[in-house]
């Protein structure tokens, strides 16, 4: 699960303090708000070399670490050459 | 009045100040089900739309099962009476409300422009008691005086106008008049055939006269125990009868006037129809409608003359113009007219008015009422009224150039009863 | 009839269009909303109805376009052992060539209609510097109604389709209806494909819920509109048509009747074009949130006119934010500034891209574009000071959540919006600006207080003290709703619970309070309903 771990460095990288392991509310709670949001989307697609279209940007894929993993993971073999 | 969740929290952060967009910080993925999604997410609003078994709306039993056959029948009936039941007793408050703001005097009452107090003046005659009225606009209340009319020939006329008026208001106005008065004709102004009129006016003239909260719905800032309580008093007598005495003297340019052509200015057909009416009312009640036209150089032309006898011979009434003809009054353009030719002034009025009164007299046979008691108080009063005005006014005349603001003076002759 | 608020509309329109979709058959009620709308329509902007059909068209064919090349890409992907990724990149440029030739032909019959002589005057004045004169007579057209919002509308169904969001519709008639729904069509709400097609083509049956909630709805609105704004009117033309002739204090209480007005117009309008949804069945997207309630100018804009709000968010914020070039600029940004900082930088050019658009989005004119920056100057000032203002109230003690620095945040806010009003409502930047200046420098309040603003004929502005007391009297209704919805009470639930006499009597009541106390009449004058003419 490295991609796991990675995004919980870049979050903690982000907001630090926060508890991403195990809220499932980051977007709901505000934890993770706009100006946050377009920083991650910008350090997702450097870390794992893939794009992430507006259309993946919804509450569902933001509002936990496992749901960012998912997305993560899908877009990575989806995109894969 | 629908409304989403609490948001007192979704605010504030600065982060979100930048964004400045976000209710929620992204956009929710709308997929197909989106019908679905919109119902849910907007819960209670629209309780009638989500997916039953049954097509909601269908009558069902408390249990939530459809109705068949007589039960159905039965309870979509009960629907139906629910529906007329609602509309009868929102027409009953119309109508309540309607008597309650309808002004209890014809006098001037607060919520009623003054102009319509003297137009409607003729509630407060005696029933029965005129010979004739002239319904039309500012032309007509300009160049009509019933007083001028009395003393030329002791006719009892009534001049029944407001700027502007248009042909639906001449129609209430003239229904309000053919209930308390037996005309021997009934004038109305050669210009209200010109107008421009369309149904919407229509539609609202006759909801207006149904329920006349729409017209003096602002008469809330005027309300008083009266009209919830009182009778209506027509107590209100206008001594110029409807005349609108105005002075200053501004020359039109008549080289133009009445230049013959053989244009014909076309008439609406809704005027013609709601003129047919007003003809049919007037007969009814005993009366001829007669379609005349005061003498004006700017809105009045050949093409509205000719125009204005076609429409009279479509509908086998009369039509008198006194700009043209026979019939025509010698107006002095120089001295007559208060704004270079729309209107007439007194000296226009005295004229016009004696021709009338001639008119009246010889060809409707109008009585001389000037020995019968039961006009000489009342008339005499507004007489010497009207004669003692005139003195002021003459006295104040004024001479203008074209191009100057008019300045009419206007002496009041609407008395305030309280 | 010449908008909803026409007696014409009101009395004959609509109860005839309610009556036929209810007895016609459920499949082809669709078909009689559509009508409806096109009639509506050609009523309104008569042969203008063909730049409806135009863009109409426009979209359905791109739709399908984009559809096909989706799945031509996907089958290409599939079937594909290598190289997805610059499968994908030419599919995503074929796309993009064809979104932009439909999104081209739908901004473009905007641009024409509305900016053509507001490009031609900005071009001919940057000529101008270097002293070129062009001379050239540019044609005036008028608008097709609705054109700003139905124009966004057809833009955000070809993005949502290009992204996938939605799938391309095969059915002409609903494309059409959705841009065309007359409800929505003079002054929105702007909603989205997802939102309202199912809905407009599911025929749902007039119910009696659905008629007393929708029409109850329309009285508020109608209320609203006709008590309030139209009254306000009265004071506020002069003022604003003249505003030479008056002082500070005069010009100040404009603004804020303005205010005042605007939300009354436009937020009536809304109540009443959710309300006609509502009664065929249709849930449209609400547009304002109580907005006076707002802490901060981020915080108002969305509450106030909200579907405007989401839009530019959805269409223009986010994509420009995290397009390739901007995603650059906040990685190096952020390594530089951290990360409080650091993002701003592509937020803020969003932003601006955002605002810019809000503003000339309301008009071709130089006032709105200065409307639209002066928020975006307010809120990117909001989001630097932010961090500061947290450590201020913290040094003196001053509780963020206490309600006395709420009130004053309110207050703040407020009075921020009622100078943004002044100057979309002056008659031109200049006059905006020295209105500014006499609210400012020349404030008078002797004037408010004599007296001799309030007071019919010569000495009096419109408005007598009935009327104000009127005015008053409904804000203080309006501001008890507002408390209430912002609880989150329904109220139309709440009041479809109450028994028959009551329900019956609050519409009663509503129904007279427009009738006896709505500003129409010999004594007023008509006045359009004020986001028609955007």
């Amino acid at each position: 699960m490295e991609e796991r771990e990675t995004i919980l460095e870049i979050l903690d990288e982000l907001a630090p303090g926060a508890d991403f392991e195990g809220c499932t509310t980051l977007v709901d709670d505000r934890v993770l708000d706009s100006l946050t949001i377009v920083a991650l989307v910008a350090e997702l697609e450097d870390a794992f070399d893939i794009t992430i279209p507006a259309v993946e940007v919804v509450v569902e894929n933001f509002n936990s670490a496992d749901g960012l993993t998912a997305m993560v993971k899908r877009l990575v073999e989806d995109q894969l050459d | 009045m629908n409304e989403e969740k609490p948001t007192a929290k979704l605010e504030d952060t600065a982060a979100d100040a930048a964004t400045a967009l976000a209710s929620e910080p992204m956009p929710e993925a709308d997929t197909a089900p989106a019908a679905d999604k919109a119902a849910a997410a907007q819960a209670a609003i629209a309780p009638d739309t989500a997916a039953a078994s049954t097509d909601p709306g269908e009558p069902v039993t408390p249990e939530g099962a459809p109705l068949h056959g007589v039960a159905r029948v039965r309870a979509l009936g009960k629907s139906l009476l629910t529906g007329v039941a609602f509309v009868l007793v929102g027409l009953l408050v119309l109508y309540g409300a309607s008597r309650v703001f309808e002004p209890k005097s014809n006098g001037n009452v607060g919520g009623v422009h003054a102009a319509h107090v003297a137009a409607n003046g003729f509630l407060g005659e005696p029933e029965n008691s005129l010979d004739a009225l002239f319904i039309g606009d500012s032309e007509t209340y300009s160049a009509v005086s019933p007083v001028e009319i009395w003393k030329a020939g002791g006719a009892a006329t009534y001049t029944c106008a407001i700027g502007g008026q248009n042909l639906t208001y001449s129609r209430t106005l003239l229904e309000r008049a053919l209930k308390v008065q037996k005309p021997r004709v009934v004038m109305i102004e050669g210009n209200s055939l010109f107008k421009p009129f369309d149904e919407n006016k229509l539609l609202k003239s006759t909801i207006k006269d149904l329920f006349p909260i729409f017209e003096r719905h602002d008469r809330w800032k005027a309300l008083t125990p009266r009209d919830f309580f009182g009778a209506t008093e027509n107590d209100y007598v206008d001594d110029m009868k409807g005349f609108r005495m105005k002075w200053g003297i501004r020359p039109a340019d008549d080289s133009a006037y009445m230049e013959p052509t053989d244009n014909v200015a076309e008439v609406p057909e809704l005027t013609k129809s709601v003129l047919a009416e007003m003809r049919d009312m007037c007969r009814a009640a005993g009366s001829e409608l007669v379609i005349v036209s005061t003498p004006s150089t700017k809105c009045w032309y050949t093409s509205r003359h000719n125009g204005a006898q076609a429409v009279a011979d479509e509908l086998g009434i009369e039509f008198i113009d006194l700009n043209t003809g026979d019939d025509a009054v010698a107006i002095d353009w120089e001295t007559d007219t208060r704004d270079w030719g729309d209107h007439l002034n007194y000296a226009g009025a005295v004229k016009t008015s004696q021709a009338l009164a001639h008119i009246l007299r010889e060809r409707y046979g109008a009585p001389d009422h000037r020995d019968d008691p039961a006009y000489a108080v009342e008339w005499n009063r507004a007489v010497r009224h009207h004669d003692r005005l005139v003195e002021k006014g003459s006295a104040m005349a004024v001479v203008g150039k074209p191009g100057d603001a008019i300045t009419i003076m206007e002496l009041p002759p609407l008395y305030n009863p309280a | 009839m010449t908008s909803y608020f026409s007696f014409i509309f009101l009395a004959a329109f609509l109860p005839a269009a309610v009556a036929v979709y209810a007895i016609t058959p459920r499949r082809a009620r669709w078909v009689v909303l559509l009508v409806a709308s096109y009639l509506f329509f050609f009523w309104l902007s008569r042969e203008l109805i063909l730049a409806l059909w135009v863009s109409t068209l426009a979209i359905y064919g791109t739709g399908l376009g984009l559809g096909a090349l989706i799945r031509q890409r996907d089958s290409a992907v599939k079937a594909a052992k290598s190289g997805k990724r610059e499968i994908r990149a030419r599919f995503a440029r074929k796309m993009k060539l064809v979104m932009a030739a439909g999104l081209l032909v739908n901004f473009g019959l905007l641009a024409a209609f509305k900016y053509l002589h507001f490009f031609a005057s900005v071009i001919d004045g940057a000529l101008g510097l270097v002293g070129i004169t062009l001379n050239t007579e540019l044609p005036v057209w008028a608008a097709p109604i609705g054109i700003s919002f139905y124009t966004l509308m057809a833009g955000s169904y070809l993005i949502d389709v290009y992204r996938g969001t939605v799938a391309p519709d095969r059915n002409l008639g609903r494309v059409a209806l959705f841009l065309g729904f007359f409800p929505q069509i003079m002054e929105g709400p702007i909603s989205r494909y997802g939102q309202t097609a199912d809905q407009l083509m599911a025929g749902h049956p007039v119910t009696r819920a659905n008629l007393y909630a929708g029409t109850l709805r329309m009285l508020w609105g109608l209320g609203k509109k006709m008590i309030v704004a139209d009254r306000l009117n009265a004071f506020v033309k002069p003022v604003f048509a003249d505003y030479t002739a008056y002082d500070g204090g005069i010009i100040a209480l404009g603004a804020v009747l303005y205010t005042v007005q605007l939300y009354c117009d436009f937020s009536g309008t809304m109540d009443v074009a959710l309300g006609m949804g509502r009664i065929f069945g249709v849930s449209l997207p609400e547009n304002f949130r109580q907005p006076f309630f707002s802490r901060t100018a981020a915080g108002f804009w969305q509450r106030w006119h909200i579907t405007l709000g989401t839009w530019l968010r959805d269409y223009i914020y986010y994509p420009v934010s995290l397009s390739k070039p901007l995603k650059k600029l906040t990685s190096k940004a952020r390594k530089r500034f951290g990360n409080r900082y650091g993002p701003l930088l592509a937020s803020s050019a969003a932003l601006f891209c955002v605002w810019f658009g809000n503003g000339l989005w309301h008009g071709a004119g130089s006032q709105y574009i200065f409307f639209g920056l002066y928020y975006f100057v307010l809120i990117v000032a909001g989001s630097l000071i932010e961090p500061t203002a947290v450590k201020v109230a913290e040094r003196l003690h001053i509780s963020r959540e206490s309600a006395g620095y709420r009130a004053f945040q309110i207050a703040r806010t407020l009075a921020v919006i009622v100078v943004g009003e002044l100057f979309f409502r002056a008659e031109g930047l200049d006059a905006g600006l020295a209105m500014f200046a006499a609210m400012v420098c020349d404030f008078n309040g002797a004037s408010l207080v004599d007296g001799s603003v309030f007071g019919v004929g010569a000495a009096g502005i419109g408005l007598d003290g009935h009327d104000l007391a009127l005015v008053l009297a409904w804000v203080a209704l309006m501001l008890v709703v507002g408390l209430i919805r912002e609880r989150g009470v329904s109220i139309t639930e709440r009041v479809a619970a109450w028994p028959l006499p009551a329900r019956w009597a609050l519409w009663y009541a509503l129904f007279l309070a427009v009738i006896i106390f709505g500003a129409y009449g010999t004594a007023y004058a008509p006045v359009d309903p004020m986001y028609a003419q955007f």
